[in-house]
Formats: C-alpha cells, structure tokens, sequence
C-alpha cells in the first residue's frame, strides 16, 4: 500500500465551476465561494520513504531487455519507474493506464539512462526535467497544484530517485493537457511530443523527435 | 616530350584535386542497435532549430545527402535551450569545415519511416534535396582529426561512445 501522504487543506476563495445551462446559468458556469481544497505533496524525504514501503507484490514492470543492451544501464531504474507509474495511476484513474514501457523510452530519448548527461541551460538530469517544470511542479497555485512536490532543489535532479517520480507525474500532466489540446484521448506519442513541448510545433524536424522513442519503445513492446 | 610531361603533371595535379574534393557517403558499419555513417565534409552540415511556436525550445539537427541524393535527418532526441543548441549546431559545423572524412553515429537504421512527411532541405553545393524518410537518431558526429560533438557526454577526444566501434 502507498504510504499515507500529508494533507494540507487550504480555503478556495473563488472558484469558476461547469454546471448545466439554465436561466440562472447561462453559459454553464457558476463562481463557487469559500470551499475547501485537499493539497497532496511529496517532499525529497517522503518520495524516498514512500518507493522504499510501496508494496512491490503486484506491480507492473517495465519491459526487461534480456539481449543486446542499447545503454548499458537501461534496466537498472525499471522498479523506480513500476513504483510511481503505479502511484501515480492510482491517484489519476483512468480508463487507460499509463504502460511503464513509456516511461523507460523516455527516458531513452532524453539521457540515454545517464543520470547526469552533459548540462545544458534547459534540463537537468535523467528525464531532463527544466528548470521551468521544476517551479510548476512546486507551485502550490499552479497547474498541478493538485499534486505537488515540495523543497526539490535543481541538484536533486541528478538523483533518478526523485527526477523519475516527477518526470511520471509530469508524464500524467501532459497527458491531460495533451486530451484538452486535441479534445480526444491522445495517443502515446501525442504524450511524447507534448513532453517535449512539440505537440503543436510546426518544425518540419518535429516528427525527427519522435524517432528515437518510436525505435526503444517499439523494440520494448517487440519483446 | 616537354609537352607530354606538361599534360602529365596536368592530369596528375586534376586527379589529386579531383581525389582531394570527390565526394563520398558510405555507411561505415552498423549492428541491429547502430549506425556509422562516412560522408564527405560536402554532404553535410548542422541545423539548430526553434521547434516550438510556445517556448524557447530548440532541436540540433544533422542533415546528411545520401548516395542517391536524400536528405537524411540525423536529429538529437531530446530537445535544447538556444544556446546549448547553437553551441553544438557550431560545434559540429566547425567540425565539417576542418576535416576531410565526417564520421556521424546513430542508434537505429536507415529503413525509411513511412509515418514521417517527405520535406525539401537547401544543402550547400547541391541545391534543393527531398527526404526520404531516413531518421537516424543522433549520437556523434567527428572527424578524423579527433574532434566531436556527442549527444549526452562530454565533447572532447577520443571521443568514446559506449557501443563503437561497431565490431
């Protein structure tokens, strides 16, 4: 079982929320006052106690790569990797669960499994979480304020114990903000390309991007 | 004789200026998991990219013409902020400029993907060329005097990269 996290409750003061068209609520919207909101959140601390009492029994893996290895340590996070794409699955139902296979290509493409790549000003670390989703992830009034991390430093993203957590839970972000752009549910690699921040690009390279985990992904699903 | 030994020497130099500039692609070796391709300092060159319309977000591009005159796309997988883009885009450019034979590594194959549009690229010397659907993701690209610029570890010689030589 998922260890308890903390619970901080705050008061909404103004909240825009959909209702059915009626004469009161033409548009299908109305202004809810003062109702309370349950904040969840992850310190560095607590993500490290909770992958370490997550129950392992029933978990689903990543595909192990038995052959001819592409990066050498590409099976060495699968578990981190089992461990919060279930959490997350579990805090974000849906009637298509996030397949941990993606998770493992994509890091694939980002670092190539090196949990401290070459720096450069964007990214940092394993999934090359940026600096800029690194400041939404901890915004307690931000877009995933649902579900926060707390007190992650740049540095800590060189640990894959907690680049990976974030990197799912940003994965489960794009996935909704991928639905909301397209209005459908969106494929895998929809999911990739806005990760990446390319769903809408226009670049005539932009398919190119897609190339690398089409091929690690496609090899993990082979097998 | 004088004459014959002039019209020598005039072939000899054409040929040795004719060997110096030929221009050459050749997939050097490849395995089920990589690539390395050959290609003279003609058939190549580096593009950095603004890949998105939203955010300051670039890709590093190598585009490379092919023996049947296709262009290959030759992308890094994860993208780049401006700076660390242009600073390889040079990298790799002053790398072609300054040698004679280009080594570019790729993970994957040149089988083309049908998924990908067919795009127009304007190479240097060759004018406009198509794609054919050739990806191969970026791993390095060198040149035979030791110099690199590699996807995700340090640039500087020997230019090792896990994997290569392809044996």
């Amino acid at each position: 079982m998922p260890k308890k996290i903390k619970k901080k409750v705050v008061i909404v003061r103004k909240h825009p929320r959909h209702v059915k068209v009626s004469a009161k609520n033409p548009e299908g919207i109305t202004i809810v006052d003062q109702h309370l909101r349950i904040l969840n959140s992850l310190t560095s601390d607590e993500i490290l106690s909770v992958f370490k009492k997550y129950d392992k029994a029933k978990l689903v893996y990543p595909t192990r790569n038995n052959g001819r290895k592409e990066f050498p340590s590409e099976d060495l996070f699968d578990e981190i990797i089992a461990v919060w794409t279930d959490y997350f699955s579990k805090q974000y139902p849906s009637s298509t669960p996030l397949d941990p296979d993606i998770i493992k290509a994509l890091l694939a493409t980002e670092s190539g499994f090196r949990i401290d790549p070459k720096p450069t000003k964007l990214a940092v670390g394993i999934a090359q979480i940026t600096r800029e989703t690194l400041k939404i992830l901890q915004d307690p009034k931000g877009e995933v304020k649902d579900f926060i991390f707390k007190k992650i430093r740049i540095m800590d993203l060189k640990n894959p114990d907690i680049a990976i957590p974030m990197a799912v839970r940003w994965l489960f972000r794009k996935r909704e903000l991928a639905k909301m752009k397209l209005k459908r549910e969106p494929s895998v690699e929809e999911i990739i390309l806005e990760y990446k921040g390319l769903l809408k690009s226009s670049s005539t390279y932009k398919e190119s991007a897609l190339t690398k985990f089409r091929g690690f992904y496609g090899k993990l699903k082979s097998k | 004789m004088a004459n014959l030994k002039v019209s020598s020497l005039t072939i000899l130099t054409l040929a040795f200026l004719s060997g110096c500039s030929s221009s050459f692609f050749k997939v050097k070796a490849q395995d089920e998991l990589r690539m390395e391709l050959e290609v003279s300092p003609d058939r190549v060159f580096a593009v950095c990219e603004k890949a998105s319309d939203e955010a300051e977000i670039y890709m590093f591009i190598v585009n490379v013409l092919d023996d049947h005159g296709f262009v290959i796309f030759v992308p890094q997988s994860n993208v780049l902020d401006k700076e660390t883009c242009m600073e390889r885009s040079n990298g790799a450019n002053e790398i072609i400029a300054s040698g004679k034979i280009i080594t570019i590594r790729g993970s994957g194959d040149l089988k083309p993907d049908p998924r990908t549009e067919v795009h127009e690229v304007n190479f240097p010397n060759y004018g406009i060329r198509k794609t054919n659907q050739q990806i191969l993701p970026f791993l390095s690209i060198s040149n035979e005097r030791g110099r690199c610029v590699l996807q995700w570890q340090a640039d500087f010689p020997p230019c090792g990269l896990e994997g290569f030589p392809i044996k």
